[in-house]
């Protein structure tokens, strides 16, 4: 399937959803098990937009600091103006491969209450197989519960940690 | 897997002590943990970017937290941080005082012991700053002055031949005061007792340890003051040559008894 036709698919899925939420153009994120290098800067359409309605939220992957060496990266989402009061946040580790980001691991999903406060955060982890030192960033994904949304996602900024794959 | 010495930006800080939950905190309809609050205080003071997409400059990026599960705990709060790149010197105050403010939201507490480690080899020389900012202790109730133990734990066959007096060789660049540093050439130190469970274990410092051992003069016990001692006692490292994560605790301690030996001395 082109880009194109994607895109004009997730615009008629909003359309019929009757439950529009977010009016951004449709940015294709074709998620494979790999993905070009590109900007990890994490900004995405929706979260410039000033209509936007929620936000995406994720920090640095990380080494936790209990054994076994395991990255791992947090995600979660602030609720500005919708009426949801649930999401499905999933978190997708990823580590850069000759100049490809590509996915590790399974991601880690949660449904969530906004804010990210207590016990309202998804996790994703791997565990390391060796000490090499890698770049590692987390792709984080909201779905409001019971409402349509836009498909964009946040890309956490590299970290080159000691945790080979 | 290898037992190697992660060594990387990483920065974190444990609070020791006891911690009372506020009556009103179960019972919030928006539950927030250390985790929450210190992301969210970190982000109110320009320390950490507010924004998810990591537009605009921030001092570092949230990794992890967490809290004691029972008042039995001394370590009622640990926080990890990214640090992002700067020139500067390592935001060590802004670090403590987040921590120590986050946990202050959710109870009643005295801490006694603060931990921290510190990406040393990423810490750029802070005489500047610290000689810029310690007028700021000079208005403490003189009554609030506390004896600490610093214990610098660099990991792994990291010390060399440094020794304590090293260190605080390091420090006499500028005046220190109101603080003091003194080397401690033979004590067992009491911050494996004080600071447990500790930040990280070998998997981070490795194996093998051989700590240094400083005793220390603040003029308060508050975070300001611990993470400015913190920043000076990293200079002292520095430049003593040893540049690599270090485990930092400060202890406070009941001041010497008259007589048992020479007071620290500030610079």
């Amino acid at each position: 399937m082109s880009s194109s036709s994607r895109g004009l698919l997730a615009k008629l899925k909003f359309v019929f959803s009757g439950a529009l939420i977010l009016s951004v153009a449709f940015t294709p994120a074709a998620y494979a098990d790999q993905e070009p290098s590109g900007d990890d800067s994490s900004i995405s359409s929706a979260q410039a937009n000033e209509s936007k309605v929620f936000n995406t939220a994720g920090d640095y992957v990380h080494i936790s600091n209990t054994p076994p060496r395991t990255a791992s990266g947090h995600g979660w989402w602030e609720n500005v103006s919708s009426d949801a009061t649930l999401a499905d946040v999933t978190v997708q580790l990823q580590v850069l491969n000759s100049g490809n980001w590509v996915k590790v691991g399974p991601a880690g999903t949660a449904r969530v209450r906004s804010g990210g406060g207590a016990g309202n955060r998804a996790t994703g982890r791997y565990g390391c197989a060796n000490s090499l030192n890698v770049s590692w960033r987390s792709v984080v994904d909201v779905d409001l519960v019971g409402y349509a949304d836009s498909p964009e996602r946040l890309y956490t900024p590299s970290r080159l940690l000691q945790c080979g794959v | 897997m290898t037992s190697d010495k992660i060594i990387d930006m990483t920065a974190m800080v444990g609070l020791y002590g006891t911690l009372r939950p506020h009556p009103w905190i179960a019972a919030n309809a928006d539950p927030q943990d250390a985790y929450s609050l210190f992301r969210v205080h970190a982000t109110a003071m320009g320390w950490s970017a507010s924004r998810p997409d990591g537009i605009g400059a921030t001092v570092w990026g949230m990794n992890d937290a967490g809290q004691a599960g029972s008042g039995e705990e001394r370590r009622i709060g640990w926080f990890q941080v990214g640090l992002d790149k700067t020139e500067g010197a390592l935001p060590l105050v802004p670090l403590v005082v987040c921590a120590w403010k986050s946990l202050a939201r959710i109870g009643m507490m005295d801490v006694d012991a603060v931990q921290l480690l510190v990406p040393v080899h990423e810490a750029a020389p802070a005489w500047t700053h610290l000689v810029s900012t310690r007028s700021w202790f000079t208005t403490a109730d003189p009554a609030a002055r506390v004896h600490a133990e610093v214990v610098l734990d660099p990991g792994a066959d990291e010390t060399g031949e440094q020794t304590s007096a090293a260190v605080v060789n390091g420090m006499q660049a500028i005046s220190i005061k109101p603080f003091a540093v003194a080397p401690v050439p033979d004590r067992r130190p009491v911050a494996n007792l004080a600071c447990e469970p500790a930040l990280v274990g070998d998997l981070w410092m490795g194996p093998t340890r051989n700590p240094i051992t400083l005793d220390a003069e603040l003029p308060e016990w508050t975070p300001e003051a611990i993470g400015w001692l913190t920043s000076l006692v990293t200079e002292g490292m520095n430049k003593a040559g040893i540049t690599t994560s270090t485990l930092i605790s400060i202890v406070r301690q009941p001041f010497p008894g008259a007589g048992e030996g020479s007071p620290p001395a500030g610079g």
